[in-house]
């Protein structure tokens, strides 16, 4: 009798296992289906997946020389993207997808965060043929470069939108990557490609503290940097006490 | 230098070079068979999205090295006057071209350099603008190299 409930619990145990991994794979499929189909992401609060360093496709580095295409307003337009003394960021947006109905919103209502002078700002949607230039034309604000390319899309072999890449302006070298619901998320993007921390923590524009407070600041932003959580992460903003174990409250 | 071309006009060019090919659109306030051609804009550094034909709005961001093309095109009424009796695009500029005075708008340091010429039947303007003299030696040459690869095709595209 013993001998059986074991073997019983063995198998309930061994079908529980599988059933938690159906599920997970599940999860993982779904998410990827969201990202390419350019929905938004399950999880709301995933924090921005940054690789922080250049992508390698078969064994080789993605570089690009050029970005070309053409605005929603009809002008063929050719941007370098190497050989120039600023870095790009490229912003991969499309009309249709839900998360970024609120980069748009930002872009035309200027809400962007402090982006450095060495940086330029890109926007790239897929082609005429996927998107209606009227469309991108009413979402994207005159005074920010928005192209049309379907061939950029495909240089940078991007999964989805939204969609972002840092590119390194004097190799044309995709040096960071990843997706992003929020621009203040996009700026750690920044920081982490081009090891600008002042960007995130304001070392470096504070100039009232004390040289080694600024110093242990950028450590520990480096620190947090590299352990994945980067501006906005949630664990950065604990719930605030209330009530204590006494029973008082604030 | 990688080829752009578009609205019937092509360019080769240079490497960490910018080029925009645009035509205005037809505004409410247009006269009567008013005509918007295509033109050409190439840089040396981040043009904005939103500039005048003659670079306005992007020359005031330009520094002592940098330099700005516009190639804009006048149409063939304008191919009739003497100003632009000149045939074809001037395939290199010397030094000599360069002044304050050509500019459209006279900023301090920068040089301008504007030529007057018909290509396929059109009137054609060629206008330059550098940063400051130090562009000069370091991009009128690359500018001469642009020159003779721009080509501005027969048929003007309607906006």
């Amino acid at each position: 009798m013993t001998v059986l409930v074991i073997v019983e619990a063995v198998v309930l145990l061994g079908i529980g296992l599988l059933v938690v991994a159906l599920l997970a794979s599940y999860a993982g499929l779904v998410e990827r289906v969201n990202l390419v189909e350019g929905r938004a992401p399950s999880r709301s609060l995933t924090p921005p997946q940054f690789s922080g360093v250049s992508r390698e496709v078969g064994d080789e580095a993605i570089t690009v020389e050029q970005l070309v295409g053409r605005t929603p307003h009809g002008d063929d337009v050719l941007l370098p993207a190497s050989g120039i003394d600023h870095d790009l960021l490229v912003a991969f947006l499309s009309s249709g997808c839900t998360s970024c109905g609120s980069l748009w919103e930002d872009l035309r209502e200027h809400r962007l965060p402090f982006l450095p002078t060495y940086l330029r700002l890109v926007v790239v949607t897929r082609g005429s043929t996927e998107e209606s230039p009227e469309s991108i034309a009413e979402l994207a604000p005159d005074d920010v470069d928005v192209m049309m390319s379907s061939e950029v899309w495909e240089a940078f072999s991007t999964p989805g939108s939204p969609y972002f890449a840092y590119v390194d302006g004097k190799t044309g070298r995709v040096v960071g990557e990843g997706t992003a619901l929020t621009w203040d998320q996009v700026l750690g993007l920044v920081a982490t490609s081009s090891g600008d921390a002042a960007l995130v923590s304001g070392v470096g524009r504070d100039f009232s503290k004390p040289r080694g407070d600024l110093q242990r600041e950028e450590e520990v932003d480096q620190m947090l940097m590299q352990a994945g959580i980067l501006p906005g992460d949630p664990s950065l903003y604990p719930e605030p006490v209330t009530h204590f174990t006494d029973g008082t409250s604030t | 230098m990688t080829i752009h071309q578009g609205l019937g006009i092509s360019v080769d060019v240079p490497r960490g070079w910018e080029a925009r090919i645009s035509q205005a659109a037809a505004q409410p306030g247009d006269h009567p068979g008013e005509s918007h051609y295509p033109y050409l804009h190439l840089a040396s550094f981040p043009l904005p999205p939103v500039r005048a034909h003659y670079g306005g709005g992007a020359v005031e961001s330009m520094r002592p090295d940098d330099a700005f093309v516009a190639v804009l095109d006048f149409g063939q009424d304008a191919a009739h006057s003497k100003l632009f009796q000149l045939k074809g695009l001037p395939t290199k500029l010397s030094r000599a071209q360069f002044s304050a005075r050509q500019l459209q708008r006279m900023l301090p340091g920068q040089l301008g350099s504007q030529q007057f010429c018909t290509v396929n039947g059109r009137g054609i303007v060629l206008y330059v603008v550098l940063g400051g003299a130090a562009a000069l030696r370091t991009k009128v040459p690359v500018i001469t190299t642009i020159l003779p690869t721009i080509s501005l095709s027969n048929e003007v595209p309607s906006p």
